[in-house]
């Protein structure tokens, strides 16, 4: 009886991750570049039960990931020289001021006061041999990558990949950091659009869905306690012969 | 699930900021020379429930972790350099740039600001001022006899005085551009102040160093596209809604789990 009150309770818990997933999806909707997240929560089946050591109720049924679904987003076109999009795989490599190298999909980028293409807040855009100078010239930019500024190639932005893209982690600021020792493969088949951001893939309907979804299942799990908790006030009135 | 209430609120206040920002960009849309400006949002922290990589009770390792992100966040006000239309006003001293320059606008401090707007005008003492009266840098004065003025598109200055039958030189127009235009800060009245972000100014006379050229008798309109900022606003409104939701949903959850106990 006890056990099926803390049954229910776990599998509220997902629920609210969901929750919280879906309110930071919703949350980015006009972020360019951003890829929502899903959850999975799953059941533990009763092999994997008997394997875990022993612990109570509470932490036990479910195990749950979050996964972020990369598929592209629609172009919205800025009309901004220095607003690009990949039109397929792979991502912009940047360098922070710290050096780590990032990985970001959003491509609303900028020119710092030295004359160099980066990224709001300070993170050098890295083309295809280091930080690309572009000055204060006309830029422009190929299907391929390669930028001109008045007419003169100052560098090619590649998009870059990681073998599995389940290693990449998100850390706030639209950057995805690479772990350590991951190697960056440059992607081949893409194309470059210059005048365009990449807009979230956050699809409301499908988040609204979710979120309705999850807060109905959130409200059965309750709905379950209460009637565990019923039965139980029933029990102890009768065999207790109280009031 | 309190955490789902607050990201959920970064995202309206973000957008919020958004719809700011649209109507100031539809107030100026009749602003001589004004920028529209465009609101950039990023992702915030994520909240690291488990790595990738660590080993799950079970024995497993985790082949995908469970990070919670915080919301959105503005980042920049972007201001977009395009030009806007030039429309004919037959004033002498209207002035458009075709190009990436600024005129230079002397503040009453004494510090420099730039400015697209050339709808300029003459002092009291026949200096070129801009409308506020403002001076403009480098200083040029029309003699009290002048009968017309004309500026070449180089920005070079003369004027037909009474009683003469050829043009004298009376100044040069310089214009600035920088490195990084977006970088400067609006200060109101049309002008732009330099920045640590936007670098020195480079001064130049037009036509040179990629300055453009000045058109006279014409004014830039403002580059506001007033379907673009609609369409803008409506997605912003919706975002804004679809936030509240999200707020609403975290709430009712709340509401049940303290209903749990009778």
């Amino acid at each position: 009886m006890i056990k099926g009150i803390y049954t229910s309770a776990s599998g509220m818990i997902p629920r609210i991750k969901q929750q919280e997933i879906t309110a930071n999806n919703i949350a980015n909707v006009s972020t360019p570049g951003f890829k929502r997240d899903r959850i999975f929560a799953k059941e533990l089946s009763r092999a994997e039960v008997k394997r875990l050591p022993q612990k109570n109720d509470w932490q036990r049924p479910m195990v749950n990931h979050v996964y972020t679904d990369y598929n592209q987003g629609i172009f919205d076109k800025t009309g901004n020289p220095l607003d690009v999009a990949i039109d397929g795989d792979g991502m912009f490599k940047l360098q922070m001021q710290d050096g780590t190298t990032v990985l970001t999909r959003s491509g609303s980028f900028t020119v710092n006061r030295d004359g160099l293409l980066s990224f709001p807040g300070g993170a050098l855009v890295m083309g295809e041999s280091g930080p690309i100078q572009v000055g204060s010239g006309t830029v422009s930019v190929s299907q391929a990558g390669d930028i001109e500024v008045d007419g003169g190639r100052v560098g090619k932005l590649v998009p870059v990949t990681v073998a599995d893209l389940t290693e990449l982690n998100k850390i706030g600021g639209s950057f995805y950091i690479v772990p350590e020792d991951t190697e960056l493969i440059p992607v081949e088949k893409y194309s470059i659009q210059q005048g365009f951001l990449e807009a979230s893939n956050v699809d409301i309907v499908s988040e609204m869905i979710d979120m309705i979804v999850a807060f109905r299942e959130y409200e059965a799990g309750a709905k379950s306690i209460q009637a565990q908790d019923q039965t139980l006030e029933n029990l102890f009135r009768r065999v207790g012969g109280g009031s | 699930m309190i955490k789902a209430m607050r990201t959920a609120a970064t995202g309206m206040v973000a957008q919020q900021m958004n719809v700011d920002n649209i109507a100031n960009n539809l107030a100026n849309v009749n602003t001589t020379g004004f920028k529209k400006s465009k609101i950039e949002f990023q992702d915030v922290l994520y909240q690291n429930y488990r790595k990738a990589g660590t080993t799950t009770a079970v024995g497993a390792e985790v082949p995908v972790g469970l990070s919670i992100g915080y919301g959105t966040k503005v980042v920049a006000s972007v201001r977009q350099f395009s030009e806007g239309d030039l429309t004919s006003t037959g004033n002498p001293l209207d002035l458009a740039i075709s190009g990436d320059g600024f005129f230079q606008i002397q503040h009453p401090d004494g510090s420099i600001a730039y400015s697209r707007d050339g709808a300029l005008k003459l002092s009291a003492e026949g200096r070129v001022v801009n409308s506020d009266g403002y001076f403009l840098i480098p200083e040029i004065s029309v003699p009290e006899d002048t009968v017309s003025i004309s500026v070449g598109t180089d920005g070079t200055v003369e004027v037909m005085q009474y009683g003469q039958d050829s043009p004298t030189e009376i100044g040069q127009l310089e214009l600035a551009r920088f490195i990084n235009p977006s970088g400067l800060s609006a200060v109101g009245r049309n002008l732009l102040v330099s920045t640590g972000a936007s670098g020195d100014p480079i001064t130049d006379i037009p036509t040179q160093s990629g300055l453009g050229q000045i058109d006279q008798g014409y004014l830039e309109m403002s580059n506001v596209k007033v379907v673009d900022e609609m369409v803008n606003m409506i997605v912003a409104q919706r975002a804004y809604e679809m936030n509240s939701k999200a707020i609403q949903t975290a709430e009712d959850m709340a509401a049940i789990a303290n209903n749990l106990k009778r």
